[in-house]
């Protein structure tokens, strides 16, 4: 299909202009979602402290001991479950006189175990711009997740013509407007079904409040419960009796949700009108062996009487959307596996946000001393890559301040590290020179975090001890430093070889084969799919969906790695089972 | 450079015609939708739900290549006012 010139010119000038003004937001949240999906992980990382000893009571009997201080019995209950990523009890709950009450527990001796770090969070947070002060921060995520999904289209529109070029033209040997403008389609061409599916699915969570709010009066009738159920599934606190029954214990309750829905496991729950003939239990959780499976078992807390089981099957068709929307974006599918594959992808996008930037910069060079392109430029290393050296220091934050000071360390390292670059590059920009270097920074300071996890334990731990400490994240975190030293040798290496040869003609082929570069990432997809699946039978729907995941991350990576080095693309093909295995390796520590 | 002032607010005009005219296209579609008196209950509202979004982009994406910014406008407020309408009717 070919667009008419003015077609073409104007879903260009917006897919341009969608990029510039909304691609460093966009890249913050992507950055930032890739550490959103170990947000468990990262929890059980960020404080040492706490014992990972299995529990020595139940979490029945951790909640009744830690309500015991309570002035009166609650007549409701928020209750956190401790899990394998969750070392800790978290409790909420609101007395007869509406006085509401909070406490943290240690889940292996049942100590109160106030929170120390929230390196998590803020992470977490970040993805979709959210504060408790700032709620309305999601929605507007939401729409940046519609102006992603725009930018998408336009970009494929405009690409259409010539789409299966896109897909494996990377020229390293031309000038950097030729290369960061193919490495921004090759990205942005592979890894379009992955971006297509977090804008919109993005959009939808982010948007689904609001529309929710406008909806209510229209639809419901101003009845706010009802389009809360018929949206999210969730069912409404039942009116209060007014007769007075005792609710049975809590574990009984956990051990008959259990019984009623094989493989449950909840990892929340809200007990309402305790004390009340109308209490209800509720226990959120996923079920295993069903395809985005997470939901609420509902049960009478009196008696333990199944009320609803929206675990199994989604209340309302409303639920089956919101669950297809959060079970594909927080990746509900294939284990911690599909979940490097997407932060992986998610990394990809950021460099295709940040290519985007740098093709705009390079098409105006005779305009760049405008202020609007100065500016880009700044704002693009400043904020762009400031935010790697943030994060950096909040990692290193975490690992050297003492637990008492670990908040405010973290806090002031996150947003004080990447508000200092950007005012560095704000002053003085230097382009792919101060890439270089920053990457370089970044690279280092990441890659040394495991040395830092071994040092805060050597004073207290034996070598084995020490080894046994350095777990998945450190592990992790040293890789993503690896790459982005990898990445500094690339683009500097890539800038000379630029400088050295000087700009060529714009539409000459690339020499290699689509071939070279796209089988050996299909080759590593197969083997991925193929092992996962046969090591841990699951159902179709997350075979498929692993499958895509695999082979759109191996593509993302393979494509610019073989136009680089052809040679490097093969080996590391060769090398598939390797990484197949590791990656099991992982998936079967985590389970 | 007479022109290039004109180009540009008409241009503006365009684009805010296809991001808000699209906005509200989209919106009263997807009221329309959850009206919709449809055999399984709440299946209108999730199709609302569901398609708004994608619903907005492909509109924005059709007011950016029309030919005349007003026509983007007409067009919406046409739209948008029959799908009120029939969202009305629906409910």
């Amino acid at each position: 299909m070919k667009l008419s010139r003015l077609s073409f010119t104007r879903l260009w000038a917006a897919h341009a202009w969608l990029g510039v003004t909304c691609g460093l937001v966009l890249h913050v949240m992507f950055f930032a979602g890739g550490f959103a999906l170990f947000h468990d992980e990262l929890s059980a990382w960020q404080e040492p402290e706490l014992s990972r000893a299995p529990p020595e009571q139940s979490v029945g009997r951790l909640v009744a001991r830690a309500l015991e201080a309570s002035a009166a019995p609650p007549v409701a209950l928020e209750v956190t479950m401790p899990g394998p990523n969750r070392p800790f009890v978290e409790l909420a709950w609101t007395e007869t006189s509406g006085a509401r009450g909070e406490a943290r527990l240690e889940a292996a001796s049942g100590r109160a175990a106030p929170e120390t770090s929230h390196l998590a969070r803020v992470l977490f947070w970040l993805h979709f711009l959210y504060h408790p002060r700032v709620p309305w921060g999601m929605n507007v995520a939401g729409l940046f997740g519609a102006a992603l999904l725009l930018a998408l289209v336009t970009g494929l529109l405009i690409h259409l013509k010539d789409l299966v070029r896109q897909l494996y033209q990377l020229r390293a040997d031309r000038s950097p407007r030729v290369l960061w403008s193919d490495l921004h389609k090759v990205l942005g061409v592979m890894g379009l079904p992955f971006q297509i599916a977090y804008a919109l699915t993005g959009a939808v969570i982010g948007l689904a409040p609001v529309m929710l709010s406008l909806a209510t009066g229209p639809i419901f009738h101003g009845d706010r419960a009802a389009a809360a159920r018929a949206l999210w599934g969730e069912s409404a606190a039942p009116v209060p009796a007014g007769r007075r029954a005792p609710a049975l214990p809590l574990d009984d309750l956990l051990s008959r949700a259990r019984a009623v829905v094989p493989g449950f496991e909840p990892d929340f729950a809200r007990l309402d009108n305790l004390g009340d003939a109308a209490a209800r239990a509720a226990f959120w959780g996923r079920r295993p062996g069903r395809l985005f499976a997470r939901g609420d078992v509902v049960l009478r807390a009196t008696d333990g009487a199944l009320i609803a089981d929206g675990a199994s099957t989604p209340p309302t068709p409303g639920a089956a959307v919101t669950r297809w929307a959060t079970g594909l974006h927080y990746v509900w599918f294939g284990g911690v596996a599909a979940r490097i594959l997407c932060a992986l992808l998610a990394a990809a996008a950021c460099l295709t946000i940040l290519s985007g930037n740098w093709i705009w910069l390079a098409r105006r060079e005779s305009t760049a001393a405008r202020a609007g392109n100065r500016l880009l430029l700044r704002l693009t290393i400043g904020i762009g890559g400031g935010l790697l050296l943030g994060t950096a220091g909040l990692f290193w934050a975490n690992r050297l301040a003492p637990p008492a000071a670990r908040l405010d360390a973290e806090t002031w390292a996150f947003f004080g590290t990447w508000a200092a670059t950007a005012t560095l590059f704000a002053a003085r920009a230097e382009s792919r020179g101060g890439w270089v270097g920053l990457l370089r920074l970044a690279g280092a300071a990441f890659t040394a975090v495991p040395l830092l996890t071994a040092a805060r334990f050597a004073a207290t731990a034996s070598w084995a001890g020490v080894a046994a400490a350095l777990g998945g994240v450190d592990t992790a975190l040293a890789g993503l430093g690896l790459l982005l030293l990898l990445a500094s040798e690339m683009v500097q290496r890539a800038a000379a070889r630029a400088t050295a040869r000087g700009s060529g003609p714009l539409d000459r082929p690339a020499r290699r084969p689509v071939a070279a570069r796209v089988l050996p990432a299909l080759l590593l997809a197969a083997v991925l799919a193929a092992v996962r699946v046969g090591q841990f039978p699951t159902e179709v729907g997350e075979a498929v969906l692993f499958a895509l995941a695999a082979f759109t991350t191996a593509v993302s990576i393979f494509v610019p790695l073989a136009a680089l080095r052809p040679r490097w693309a093969w080996h590391a093909a060769l090398a598939a089972p390797v990484v197949a295995l590791a990656l099991l390796a992982v998936e079967a520590r985590a389970r | 450079m007479t022109t290039a002032g004109p180009t540009r607010a008409v241009a503006a005009v365009r684009v805010l015609g296809a991001a808000l005219g699209g906005l509200a296209v989209a919106g009263a579609a997807s009221l329309c939708l959850a009206r919709l008196p449809l055999p399984a209950p709440g299946l209108g509202f999730a199709l609302g739900v569901a398609l708004f979004v994608p619903l907005w982009v492909a509109l924005a994406c059709l007011g950016l290549v029309a030919r005349r910014a007003r026509h983007v406008w007409l067009a919406c407020a046409g739209a948008a006012t029959i799908f009120a309408w029939l969202a009305w009717l629906f409910g």
